[in-house]
């Protein structure tokens, strides 16, 4: 049986693989499962209202009943075929094993099904029903072996990356570039992506994106976690905080993840806050690090956050778990802002200077 | 504070109010009304921020004027279970204290300042149109909008207001529902370019709000949001932001359409006899149209196959489709029984389109799968 066709080479020249009426992206790279669906988005939908016959369903509460609707009926709006993408779709394949694999062999010519997965072995039926039908099956995994890893990055994450310099950057990477590129960020595609980004910005006139610009404006700076993002944000550097939020959502981090990693630093300083503010209303002052202290800062940590809090003011520490409690519900739906627009807001907040 | 009111009407305010409290809320404040009393009159105020509602409540003695929030479930309570005709209402700004013939109930009072304004209709350009065509709009356009999907501006209804009408469109990608008529331009008002979609919900509240009404309803359309007034109640809504699909290219054009006339009430019961058979897997229900008859047919594994006839003015060339009978019954469901409406079709993979001579269009995609296999 043919081995599955991976992302790198799907992206390189999508028109060589029309969307079928079957698809399955499987693997763990988000970001290449967005642009490979993304690929077939466009190839399905075309342009104008398209975008109308586009059907998202959460593969942790679908229902097949509602998939099969969907892919029914023909489309009202766009170029005539409908697609519908079933994210996360592990369980909802471990639900409707067997009506999928009933499908696959005989889908509707309405409308192009998507699965989107974390794996898809090779031995299940459904994996060869798909092989079969012919549907089109996206890896979008990157080796996790040392020995697969080197040679899978000089096959194709060097030619991908040069590709994407030059079609979505519009600057050309040279191979040596290139290769100082992974080596600093690592085969983290999302984060590729976004550093390339800032390299074409800072490109010269000859946009061509050289390995020592590379080592001038990479420099090694890689958020690995929330905190360089809280840090920043703290420190009043809000275009660092962005930028590190940019790079957290690139890797695939979930926003409400990343508020939770903040929040945890955060209540301390509204507890440190709170804490002062009461023992002066009730007339006997009380030392900043003192009230750190009782929230549970750890020594190593204090004089920098009591630094932290004294730039944020108590005018805004007192307002922190109203932020907290509003960026929280506002991700869990209360708000029609975008996840990433939601987190931005709080930054702007904590970087301004009481 | 101090009235005396009229149990049954303040309740039906009430009642109507409360159909805009959220159910959970991170302001707890939205879980009440509020009621403002001035020396004039008895306003009641309802929001969740998204969507809200004035009424002016009838048959309120007012002795001091003030403002109270009233908690949705308590005070309903009172007024649902009290058999008094009158009630006193007093507030001290801490506790609010209900008075009947025999009764008496001290409920905790929030402060009315902290709830949100709730904007009046002060609008001088404007569409006016009777309650009656209003409530029709929403009956017949709001069931086959999208409220559960991600493109959000399908969870609305679409009002494209010009110096001679209204027309209303929802949508849910499957079925589309457009339903037109006159409505007369005050102050030149128009909707121009902008989209004006009003969230299903709101729609369904201006409904409810109507219940029965025979006067006409103003309806404002602003940049971000919309005002509709009848009769001393206004509802404000922030409309749905998005772009609208072109829905008028959803309507198939040509002269090679088929068109034949039914009647609603045989045919919806045809379909519904048809319907009984279907599954989650063949939810199809083939409608053949020729030879002076409509025959309709359903075959699943699970329930067996039907196959309903029905005598039609058409003796043409044979026409076969495919529809979901679900979105048949919707479209039949709010007209007359004895009604007639003109089915229009071209081929199995086309769009089918009813109407009626009233204004109304419904279109519904064709199922494709159930040709396969």
């Amino acid at each position: 049986m043919a081995k599955p066709l991976h992302a790198v080479d799907y992206l390189a020249k999508p028109e060589k693989h029309p969307p079928q009426p079957v698809g399955v992206v499987f693997g763990d790279e988000p970001f290449l499962c967005k642009q490979v669906i993304l690929k077939i988005r466009s190839a399905v939908l075309g342009l104008q209202d398209g975008e109308f016959s586009l059907s998202e369903f959460d593969g942790r509460e679908a229902v097949l009943r509602d998939v099969l609707e969907e892919l029914d009926t023909v489309a009202m709006f766009g170029d005539g075929r409908r697609l519908v993408v079933v994210e996360d779709a592990d369980q909802f394949v471990t639900q409707y094993r067997s009506e999928l694999e009933d499908y696959v062999g005989s889908p509707s010519n309405a409308g192009v099904l998507v699965l989107e997965l974390k794996s898809f072995p090779a031995n299940t039926r459904l994996y060869k029903a798909s092989a079969s039908a012919n549907a089109l099956v996206v890896d979008c995994s990157v080796p996790t072996k040392d020995t697969e890893l080197a040679s899978w990055i000089a096959a194709k994450l060097i030619p991908w990356l040069t590709a994407r310099a030059k079609q979505t950057h519009r600057v050309e990477l040279p191979q040596a570039a290139a290769e100082m590129l992974i080596e600093m960020i690592g085969p983290e595609l999302g984060l590729l992506d976004q550093e390339l980004a800032k390299l074409a910005l800072a490109a010269g006139d000859d946009k061509k994106i050289s390995a020592e610009l590379v080592g001038q404006s990479v420099g090694g700076r890689r958020a690995k976690t929330a905190w360089l993002m809280l840090d920043a944000a703290l420190d009043g550097d809000t275009p660092e905080a962005v930028l590190q939020l940019g790079r957290l959502l690139a890797s695939g981090e979930e926003p409400i993840g990343i508020l939770a990693q903040v929040s945890f630093s955060l209540r301390k300083l509204a507890a440190a806050t709170r804490l002062a503010l009461q023992a002066e209303a009730a007339g006997h002052g009380v030392q900043l690090r003192s009230a750190l202290e009782q929230t549970g800062i750890r020594p190593f940590a204090l004089q920098k956050t009591e630094q932290q809090l004294k730039r944020l003011g108590r005018q805004h520490g007192s307002k922190l778990y109203g932020w907290l409690l509003q960026a929280d519900l506002d991700l869990k739906g209360v708000s029609a802002l975008a996840p990433r627009l939601i987190l931005e807001r709080l930054i702007v907040r904590l970087s301004c200077k009481g | 504070m101090k009235i005396i009111c009229e149990r049954e009407k303040l309740l039906h305010a009430f009642q109507t109010a409360a159909g805009v409290v959220p159910t959970r809320s991170p302001k707890p404040i939205l879980q009440n009304l509020k009621l403002e009393i001035s020396e004039q009159r008895a306003v009641l105020i309802g929001t969740d921020l998204e969507v809200g509602i004035r009424i002016e409540v009838p048959g309120i003695a007012i002795e001091v004027p003030g403002d109270i929030v009233l908690p949705i479930s308590r005070f309903g309570s009172i007024l649902r279970e009290s058999s008094d005709e009158k009630l006193d209402l007093q507030s001290d700004g801490r506790k609010t204290i209900v008075r009947g013939q025999r009764s008496e109930f001290q409920l905790p009072s929030e402060n009315p300042d902290e709830f949100p304004e709730v904007v009046g209709f002060e609008e001088e350009r404007y569409h006016e149109f009777p309650a009656r065509f209003m409530r029709e709009i929403v009956r017949r356009t709001v069931f086959a909008t999208d409220v559960e999907s991600s493109r959000y501006a399908l969870g609305g209804v679409l009002l494209e207001m010009t110096l001679e009408g209204i027309t209303a469109v929802g949508t849910d990608g499957r079925r589309l529902a457009k339903q037109e008529g006159p409505a007369k331009s005050v102050g030149g008002h128009e909707s121009g370019d902008t989209m004006t979609i009003v969230p299903t919900r709101a729609m369904q509240l201006i409904e409810r709000a109507l219940a029965g009404g025979e006067e006409n309803v103003q309806l404002a359309a602003r940049d971000n949001d919309v005002l509709v007034r009848s009769s001393g109640t206004t509802i404000y809504s922030r409309l749905v932001e998005g772009r609208f699909p072109k829905w008028r290219d959803v309507f198939p054009r040509g002269e090679d359409m088929v068109k034949i006339e039914l009647t609603v009430g045989p045919f919806h019961a045809a379909v519904r006899q048809a319907a009984i058979v279907t599954s989650e897997k063949r939810r199809g229900v083939e409608f053949t149209f020729g030879d002076g008859k409509v025959v309709m047919t359903a075959h699943g594994a699970e329930f067996g196959e039907s196959h309903v006839e029905l005598p039609v003015a058409y003796d043409g060339t044979e026409m076969s489709v495919s529809l979901d009978p679900r979105y048949m019954s919707d479209f039949l469901r709010v007209l007359d029984p004895e009604q007639t409406f003109v089915v229009e079709l071209n081929n199995n993979s086309s769009a089918v389109v009813c109407s009626t001579d009233d204004g109304y269009g419904y279109v519904i995609m064709p199922l494709a799968s159930d040709k396969k296999s």
